[in-house]
């Protein structure tokens, strides 16, 4: 290595950038060339002027100024989560406030329980049978006799149950005729609307919740009654 | 400092601890007001823009990322930021840190080569300031960080947003003309030490 290259080289080494073969050649150069010597003592020399222009640290006011900026930079955040979570704006006791909440979860509970007995009911009202079909007059049309009937008991819960069933007419005269009081089971014996292809008649079930095998019998039997 | 410690030390002010804040600003504070005061030549401002910075740190914390590099370099780039800031509006136009690469040095800059009456006048370490104040911002920040915040030339290059070569093109073309600022101290140092041996 030449002393154009050296030079090139000298501060990297000075700075302690220079590593492994580099850093090698350039000091065995040096140890040869005293110009390249002179000139890294230059630079040496040159550091430790710069390295006495020491300054005086900042006042002692700013270092308290910036810690009360980190205090007020707190202060908000800590208040803020806990009035926002916990009481709001307002400071409310931590029993009071304890107290309001589990009456908001009783009455929210009270309200789904509420829900849940209507909602139900109204799953049990089965949609019209071939609703679709032109033969079917409107339920404004027909009319509406309730019929007892005994289902399986599920639970303790007392539904009404309403199912539209499609009969021919002479089956419905028939049926009408004989058609007791009070029928003890079935859907069959309670007729009352009767047209010349179809009607609509309402059956309600009130007694226990069915099952879904229940349902699955009604919908059979009115497809039966329908052929 | 290691990375761990400096993670360790944002993640404490993260949370609000005072004292570590309070650390964090003794450690690292005369890197800044140096840096700053070395680049302004001016106290107030040098106090404004270490004060600028910590409030940066203060406000958004999470903002340091010690994989990107450690925590002085970061507190570096923000204090540039607030420097080139600074000399924008010093210099009364929107321009950037390389529109002052070429200013000339003082017209007065004779001076420095008398060293005897300087040294009757003035010490030695403002001279050394006001020599490093008349170098162009992007040579004088480049010394700047190498000799006072001993960054090495990668950690230059990420805070000046430049690369190696540039970096290591204004250190060079930094200490030329800090030498033949200081060239009266440096012979006359020499001739010391000659009457020494």
């Amino acid at each position: 290595m030449n002393c154009a290259e050296t030079k090139k080289h000298i501060e990297a080494l000075a700075d302690g950038e220079l590593t492994g073969k580099a850093k090698a050649t350039v000091e065995n150069h040096l140890q040869i060339c005293s110009a390249c010597r002179t000139a890294k003592e230059d630079l040496i020399l040159l550091s430790g002027f710069l390295e006495q222009s020491e300054i005086a640290p900042p006042s002692a006011a700013l270092e308290k100024h910036l810690l009360n900026s980190f205090r007020q930079c707190q202060k908000p955040k800590n208040s803020r989560t806990r009035r926002h979570i916990f009481f709001g704006a307002l400071a409310i006791p931590k029993p009071i406030f304890a107290a309001f909440l589990l009456l908001t979860a009783a009455m929210v509970w009270a309200a789904f329980q509420i829900g849940k007995i209507n909602s139900s009911v109204v799953s049990m009202t089965a949609p019209p049978i071939a609703a679709t079909e032109n033969q079917i007059r409107t339920p404004a049309e027909t009319e509406t006799r309730i019929v007892h009937v005994e289902v399986p008991v599920v639970k303790e819960k007392i539904v009404t149950r309403t199912v539209y069933v499609r009969e021919p007419a002479q089956n419905i005269q028939r049926a009408k005729a004989k058609t007791p009081d009070s029928p003890k089971s079935g859907i069959l014996p309670s007729y009352n609307s009767v047209a010349e292809n179809g009607y609509f008649t309402d059956v309600n079930l009130r007694g226990f919740e069915p099952t879904a095998e229940m349902n699955a019998k009604i919908i059979k039997e009115v497809k039966e009654n329908e052929k | 400092l290691n990375k761990q410690i400096e993670a360790n030390l944002i993640e404490r002010i993260i949370k609000g601890d005072e004292d570590a804040f309070s650390d964090f600003y003794r450690i690292y504070r005369d890197r800044v007001y140096g840096f700053a005061y070395r680049m302004t030549i001016d106290r107030a401002v040098a106090e404004d823009i270490t004060h600028e910075v910590f409030i940066s740190v203060i406000e958004e914390p999470g903002r340091f990322e010690s994989e990107r590099g450690s925590l002085l370099t970061f507190l570096c780039a923000i204090a540039r930021n607030k420097m080139m800031n600074y000399l924008r509006l010093k210099h009364n136009s929107d321009v950037g840190f390389d529109d002052f690469e070429n200013f000339d040095a003082p017209e007065d800059s004779s001076q420095y080569n008398s060293p005897l009456k300087i040294l009757l006048n003035r010490e030695l370490a403002e001279q050394v300031h006001i020599c490093i104040a008349s170098l162009p911002p992007l040579q004088r920040e480049a010394i700047i960080l190498r000799q006072f915040q001993e960054l090495s030339y990668e950690e230059i290059a990420r805070v000046t947003e430049t690369d190696l070569s540039a970096v290591k093109a204004r250190l060079h073309r930094a200490r030329q003309n800090l030498a033949i600022q200081l060239a009266g101290y440096v012979k006359l140092q020499k001739e010391k030490d000659y009457e020494l041996c």
